[in-house]
């Protein structure tokens, strides 16, 4: 199981402050390419470390929220009508979770997680982006 | 029904001009925690979102040109179990924009089945719900 945080552009980098909006006057956003390797483990889904993502925003703080889309061809996940949903918060009230115990699960057209084990090529060709909104300052 | 615009950072506050991205040059964005209580009702189309305290901190007052809501609660919540959520801000044909107090919010499982009618569910009120809002900046 593996999930990779790359740059935005797809160039297989790791990411950098190019991936960093911070003009806004409250919030940060990031944007990058997630690359999935390995076996899908199922719920509570693949495990995502934001830690490399926190050390470029000045505040240190968890997200604020965020989102995944796939944007590929019509054989990706995304193309073919599969999703992706993107946990950082637990509990009632929801609390953030720990920087490097974000989940992504991945769920197709109907609405069926996907099964465990390794990796559908829907998946691997898929172009994945996680956008991030964070807090400017404390 | 109810749903409770807070601000965005789960704190159980108000919104204010922190969950207000007012710094491009023709777009205002704002992002606030939604917090569900009481029953759903499918029969209303889904449950009102009245965007009038946020509208009063945007400067054009003008009504959303999109939004959307995401879940980003654990496994066992709406969104992180498949789930979505809806926005409706506009109605008719061609679409006119509903009044702020006239936004609904719809919920939905994996699958597409919308949330039955009643009590809003622990699925519910365990996500942590954003909502994500694009206005005009200015008239």
């Amino acid at each position: 199981m593996s999930v990779t945080i790359q740059a935005a552009d797809g160039s297989g980098g790791p990411p950098t402050l190019r991936d960093i909006e911070t003009s806004g006057n409250e919030f940060i956003y990031t944007s990058n390419k997630l690359v999935f390797s390995g076996k899908y483990p199922g719920t509570p889904g693949e495990v995502l470390d934001l830690t490399a993502l926190q050390a470029l925003i000045p505040t240190g703080f968890t997200p604020v929220n965020g989102f995944l889309d796939g944007n590929g061809d019509a054989t990706s996940k995304g193309g073919n009508g599969g999703y992706y949903t993107l946990s950082m918060f637990n509990g009632n009230p929801p609390a953030p979770n720990a920087i490097n115990a974000n989940y992504i699960r991945l769920w197709v057209a109907a609405g069926t997680e996907a099964g465990t084990g390794t990796y559908g090529a829907e998946a691997l060709r898929d172009a994945v982006m996680l956008n991030l909104v964070w807090r400017k300052f404390s | 029904m109810s749903i409770a615009i807070q601000a965005a950072d789960g704190s159980g506050a108000p919104p204010s001009v922190r969950d207000i991205d007012a710094s491009g040059n023709q777009f205002v964005y704002t992002f606030n925690r939604l917090v569900f209580s009481g029953n759903y009702v499918t029969a209303l189309t889904g449950d009102s979102l009245d965007l009038t305290p946020l509208a009063a901190i945007v400067p054009s007052g003008y009504t959303p040109f999109t939004a959307y809501v995401e879940g980003n609660g654990d496994a066992t919540s709406q969104g992180g179990s498949g789930g979505y959520y809806d926005i409706s801000l506009f109605n008719g044909n061609p679409p006119v924009a509903n009044a702020l107090t006239g936004a609904k919010v719809r919920v939905w499982a994996a699958g597409g089945g919308e949330l039955a009618s009643g009590a809003y569910p622990a699925a519910v009120l365990r996500d942590a719900v954003t909502l994500c809002v694009t206005w005009r900046k200015f008239q």
